[in-house]
């Protein structure tokens, strides 16, 4: 695979220097990384891929739920490959570290994870609802899989949310 | 009637003031009514003037569906215009919802927040169809201005 030297490069410097919380890194195509870290070393991981590695840009974070658990996906790029980070959390008690410090632009990225996937993100600054409207339910997160479309329009019109 | 109101009437008629506000719509039907606006359709030609604040106009032009982030911000302009006012719904969105109707973060058309004075399909609505509502609404207001004078 002479064609990868980049990536080749990029995954095995990440495995060594996060070992044991980097899992599944796969290169799936030319310029494509995904890969899995344990949450407590996610902010450190991207600091390294935007300090030693170049990668300066933060397109968007995805928000996914598994059932079990709920996470985010990072996609983290220098313009030409793009890394996806993936973290889970459980979601019994759903908590992801912000990644402010590294990328500022992540806030609003963030507070749309709070809101539609409640995921609580440690060390965000406190605001208002985005982009769900002001008087939204607490604690109801429209993109989790428990959440049914009948029943939130029935809550929203009980609520009045308008 | 005073002089003063005439002068009034007469020039709502020939002049009814725009402002044009988008609910959540697509951009669609914002372009259409850009596009009825400029001189290629030329709704000008009827004295309408596009405004930048409800508080200068006579006719309130909606486009979209009404979100729920947005319902708010629609009454509060509503409310800034002066009386009378009247209301164009644009775009079948507008009308009733249209595609994102039943959606959580849409309350549906714009009779769900205020009332509405004509309804004008499409997806988008053309420019014509825009047109002929705004023929419309200017002759239907004609009408109850000659019955007020009588």
């Amino acid at each position: 695979m002479s064609e990868l030297i980049k990536e080749e490069e990029i995954k095995k410097a990440l495995e060594e220097k996060f070992s044991g919380a980097v899992y599944d890194a796969v290169i799936t195509r030319k310029n494509r990384i995904w890969l899995g870290v344990a949450p407590e070393k996610a902010v450190e991981l991207m600091g390294f891929l935007k300090k030693e590695k170049g990668f300066y840009h933060l397109s968007t974070i995805t928000g996914f739920d598994e059932g079990e658990k709920l996470g985010a996906i990072y996609h983290i790029t220098d313009q030409h490959t793009i890394v996806n980070v993936k973290v889970r959390t459980p979601k019994e008690k759903p908590v992801l570290n912000t990644v402010m410090n590294v990328f500022p632009v992540c806030i609003s990225y963030e507070r749309e994870l709070e809101d539609m996937f409640g995921i609580k993100i440690e060390g965000l600054p406190e605001g208002r609802n985005y982009p769900l409207p002001e008087g939204f339910p607490k604690g109801v997160h429209p993109l989790r899989k428990e959440v049914k479309l009948d029943d939130l329009n029935k809550l929203l019109n009980e609520t009045e949310v308008k | 009637m005073k002089l003063k109101d005439k002068m009034i009437l007469w020039s709502r008629l020939k002049s009814p003031w725009l402002l044009h506000f988008n609910s959540g719509a697509c951009n669609g039907c914002d372009i259409e009514i850009v596009d009825a606006l400029t001189p290629r359709y030329d709704v000008e030609r009827f004295g309408l003037v596009l405004k930048s604040t409800p508080r200068h106009a006579d006719v309130l032009v909606v486009s979209g569906p009404v979100t729920r982030q947005q319902a708010k911000r629609l009454k509060r302009i509503y409310n800034q215009m002066p009386e009378p006012k009247f209301v164009l719904a644009v775009g079948a969105c507008a009308c009733s919802g249209g595609v994102f109707d039943g959606c959580y973060s849409v309350l549906g058309g714009l009779d769900k927040a205020i009332p509405v004075t004509a309804y004008i399909p499409g997806c988008p609505a053309r420019p014509e169809a825009i047109i002929d509502a705004v023929v419309k609404l200017i002759t239907a207001l004609e009408a109850s201005t000659k019955k007020a004078l009588k």
